[in-house]
């Protein structure tokens, strides 16, 4: 097998804060291959967020990041930010959860498609440009793409202007493509359309893709891979169908046990007691231990890192007791 | 209890750029020359002392003496006081009044609304100055008119920022949701709307106040404000202009006085801003 | 007083500016003490409903009744009565608590407004903030100083003390993790259950409407399209829009198949709906009856009332038929 195209390693990221350092990330090991789907599920306070504006390079001030993110063998930490600029759109682009973050409201959707096209191939011709972003528009599913481009994003409804935000991505074919929990905001119905598109067009991508997802259903239909955080931490990595149908790590049993079940109304829903850690805080065991049901005595004495087991990677003590 | 804390807490922030704290720190000292008057100024301000007319600096009279023989450094003094109770007098009813009429606007559409808009526009349509220049050719000229003049001129400013405010307020979800939990609408008003567009007035009140220092001073230069022999800034400026050819100390003593107060509360006002609404402060680098 | 019915909805419309059929022609009962779902898709009419039935909107055509007691006339008469028969939480729970009081200050607010006993709500306080798991020292802080999560528990104490009736919840679990959501549901739950309330919940989660509701009505623009008990409408949807939503919400235990039904466009302006059925524009077994005669609400064998011509005839597919 060749390198893998992202590689992310022992990545920490941590903000001096009135209240002491708080720790973002804790440590993150994590490797993307070519042409993959990842999905990153976790909480709010997990970090995935942060991870994702890490890899993208768009870390607030203040912000320090150790560790290494290595997208095709280049640091992306220790690239500047002139370098990481010019990256950005062209081999590592993101589809926000609101489009309009992305799209400027005073160009037309053409225009900014066009200058997609041409930014990332200068040798192409306005006339091509067009045409690509013309095709792209009628491969997302916009009937009418010239009408389309004449409008501006503030025309268009939420579902449409994500289905410019995938186009856009289409044209730019980028090696990494990060969708950041991107039919959050849509309807039901207009997001199954939207899920539905990336299905299909996951193979018209050269790149990979992250998808952030808190929805598990989803992240199930679309990836290959899950990789489940907890408070700064990577604890589950492994195929799709197996975490989530055999989670290994308490933290992911919780979570999928938190999903609504099919009991009568009379039956409690499930939940995790306790509360999320802080940043500030700085256990020296588990993480996850003062919430785990199965956490004992060896859980509070240090972090247990990510190993294999039956196949998946979890980061847990306790695995062989267990399951 | 809560009220000090958040003022401390304010004043702390506002301290935190070089300039809010030169800027607070004039504003405390002029406000503390002003209250502090009587027992500051070394000779009554309106004792005359021909034969010591336009004197320069001495040992006796820090500053010098006017043409008329005066203490120099007591009318500065003394004229703080007055340009503090012109400018705070004049930013509070002008508050009060603009609030009112603000709040009365948003809350009663149709006529009530359009007549308290179309009096703001035509209010702040003249120059505050000429407006002023106007009322007290009129009516004459005493403290509390000027006072009345002056704040007439500014109740437009507040009155539109505190509409805006209430409009913006009467639609934030916790008002809907004290409508639904049984609040009257005095209730919401007061306890739940009043409380919330209070901040951005306060720092646009003390921007006004430098505003308020020019124009109280212009109109008593121009002899249209505080009646010699009342020590104000405007007139003190206007004897020193007279007798520039003689003295030059006593006019550059009155503009720098002058100068100091704008620039000081101007600061204090920026300061003020920036620490109350966090957005429109630019990064201190 | 009527007996058993406590929500009433007599062919309630709502129109904005003369044009926006935000709600058209809906009429319901609700019983003491059921627990109703209510689902749809922005601009189905389902936050306006929730309005309507707090009086924070006003019918502009039919009547909307609490308690037996029209909702336009109890406002005039006695307002705070109304308040106290019907409260609401809202849905962005932070931004509904007013920012410059304290948590206990609007808590009190009750003694202030609705001159319950000082002592004997104090003591209520104290007993509900133990329940919902909220520290006492709560009460001093102010509403931007606590989470989400806590905003919203807080919301629902502020509604319990005025020992409501009726319970609007627009989104309870919207925003929070999916690790919470259950413990507030089962919190709500038991506080119906306690207080018999009456309990009418808004959510785009159908699996949550599925696991917490004995009823559900599902409302496409301005109307209701099926409104039929819970288990029912989950096993046998009747109307097309109805299995359409149900296909496109992914449970786990599906095993990550896609089974969703997709529809073609978006959904319709209100200032604009469609002729006939509202649904036929997107419907996938639409017949040319459909887009002529607007179906009305009738009752089938298995108990549903559906708006629809052809009943039943788009079936649910595959993997949810056994469950």
């Amino acid at each position: 097998m060749t390198e893998p195209l992202l590689s992310i390693q022992n990545l920490r990221l941590t903000a001096q804060t009135d209240r002491g350092t708080a720790s973002i990330l804790r440590g993150i090991d994590l490797t993307v291959e070519r042409g993959r789907i990842l999905g990153i599920v976790g909480e709010s306070g997990s970090g995935k967020s942060s991870l994702v504006s890490t890899i993208m390079g768009l870390l607030s001030p203040g912000l320090n990041a150790e560790g290494s993110v290595k997208l095709d063998g280049v640091d992306l930490l220790t690239l500047g930010s002139s370098k990481m600029q010019a990256l950005r759109g062209n081999k590592i682009a993101m589809i926000f959860q609101d489009p309009m973050t992305a799209l400027n409201p005073v160009f037309r959707v053409g225009t900014q498609l066009v200058d997609v096209v041409r930014n990332r191939y200068p040798g192409v011709s306005r006339e091509e440009a067009v045409k690509r972003a013309s095709d792209a528009l009628v491969k997302v599913g916009l009937s009418d793409p010239e009408r389309r481009m004449k409008d501006y994003p503030g025309q268009l409804s939420g579902g449409m202007r994500q289905r410019v935000m995938i186009a856009m991505a289409l044209l730019c074919q980028p090696d990494i493509l990060i969708a950041d929990e991107p039919t959050t905001a849509l309807d039901a119905t207009i997001e199954a359309q939207i899920i539905d598109l990336l299905r299909r067009l996951r193979n018209e991508f050269s790149g990979s893709i992250i998808f952030i997802s808190h929805n598990l259903g989803t992240v199930l239909q679309l990836c290959d891979e899950v990789a489940v955080m907890y408070g700064g931490h990577l604890v589950e990595l492994g195929a799709v169908r197996d975490v989530l149908a055999q989670p290994l790590h308490p933290y992911s049993r919780a979570l999928i046990g938190c999903e609504i079940d099919d009991q009568p109304l009379d039956v409690p829903l499930a939940f995790i007691p306790g509360k999320v850690p802080e940043t500030v805080d700085n256990p020296p065991g588990c993480i996850f231990a003062p919430r785990c049901n199965y956490a004992a005595e060896v859980c509070t004495r240090v972090m247990p890192p990510l190993r294999a087991f039956e196949g998946q990677l979890a980061a847990c003590a306790r695995l062989e007791d267990i399951t | 209890m809560r009220g000090l804390s958040i003022l401390l807490k304010t004043l702390r922030q506002t301290a935190r750029y070089p300039s809010g704290a030169i800027g607070l720190a004039l504003v405390a000292a002029i406000l503390f020359i002003a209250i502090f008057a009587p027992f500051l100024a070394p000779y009554d301000p309106n004792k005359l002392d021909v034969i010591n007319r336009l004197a320069g600096p001495s040992a006796e009279h820090w500053l010098g003496t006017d043409q008329l023989g005066r203490d120099l450094l007591s009318r500065h003094i003394y004229g703080t006081q007055v340009a503090m109770t012109v400018a705070l007098s004049v930013i509070a009813l002008a508050l009060l009044i603009g609030m009112a009429l603000g709040i009365l606007s948003a809350y009663v559409p149709g006529p009530v609304e359009r007549l308290i808009l179309i009096a703001f526009d035509s209010f702040s349509s003249f120059p505050s100055v000429i407006l002023a220049m106007a009322a007290v050719a009129v009516l004459g000229s005493s403290m509390p008119m000027l006072i009345i003049v002056i704040a007439t001129s500014l109740v437009p400013h507040f009155g539109r920022v505190a509409r805006a405010q209430v409009l913006s307020v009467m639609n934030e979800p916790f008002v809907e949701a004290e409508r639904v939990f049984g609040a009257s609408q005095l209730r919401i008003l007061v306890f739940h709307i009043v409380p919330n567009i209070l901040a951005p007035l306060i720092v646009i009140a003390s921007l006004d106040i430098p505003i308020v220092i020019a124009i109280e001073a212009s109109l008593s230069f121009l002899g249209l404000g505080l009646r010699p022999p009342l020590a104000s800034w405007g007139g003190l400026l206007q004897d020193g202009y007279q007798n520039m050819s003689k003295a030059l100390l006593p006019v550059l003593i009155s503009s720098a006085a002058l100068a100091i107060a704008t620039l000081a509360f101007t600061m204090f006002g920026e300061a003020l801003r920036n620490a109350i609404d966090p957005r429109s402060a630019r990064r201190p680098d | 007083m009527t007996t058993g019915t406590s929500v009433r909805l007599d062919n309630a419309s709502v129109v904005f500016l003369n044009v926006i059929r935000a709600l058209d022609g809906v009429s319901l009962e609700i019983k003491a003490g059921e627990t109703v779902g209510v689902v749809g898709e922005s601009g189905s009419g389902k936050s306006t409903l929730c309005r309507l039935l707090v009086g924070l909107t006003l019918p502009t055509g039919g009547d909307a009744q609490i308690m037996g007691q029209s909702v336009k006339t109890a406002l005039k008469t006695d307002r705070k009565a109304f308040r106290r028969q019907i409260q609401m939480l809202m849905q962005d729970a932070v931004a509904t608590l007013s920012p410059r009081i304290t948590i206990g200050g609007l808590m009190m607010e009750a003694v202030a407004i609705h001159g319950l006993d000082r002592q004997e709500t104090e003591a209520r306080i104290h007993t509900l903030l133990e329940r919902l798991r909220l520290p006492v020292s709560i009460l001093d802080r102010y509403p931007h100083e606590i989470s989400g999560g806590q905003a919203r528990r807080v919301g629902v104490i502020r509604a319990l003390l005025l020992r409501p009736s009726v319970l609007v919840a627009d989104e309870p679990t919207a925003g929070l993790d999916v690790s919470v959501q259950g413990e507030l549901l089962n919190l709500l739950l038991e506080f119906q259950r306690e207080m018999n309330l009456t309990f009418v919940m808004v959510s785009h989660n159908l699996h949550v409407i599925k696991r917490v509701t004995q009823r559900t009505i599902v409302m496409y623009l301005g109307q209701i399209v099926e409104d039929a008990p819970t288990a029912t409408l989950f096993k046998h949807p009747a109307h097309p829009y109805s299995t359409t939503l149900l296909s496109t919400n992914p449970l786990l235990s599906a095993g990550g198949a896609s089974n969703a039904i997709i529809l073609q466009g978006e959904v319709p302006s209100n200032a604009k709906p469609p002729s006939g059925c509202r649904f036929h524009t997107r419907c996938p077994v639409a017949q040319p009856t459909c887009s002529k005669t607007m179906p009305e609400l009738t009752r089938t064998e298995a108990g549903s009332l559906v708006r629809c011509h052809f009943p039943y005839s788009l079936a649910l597919p595959g993997a949810h038929q056994d469950t």
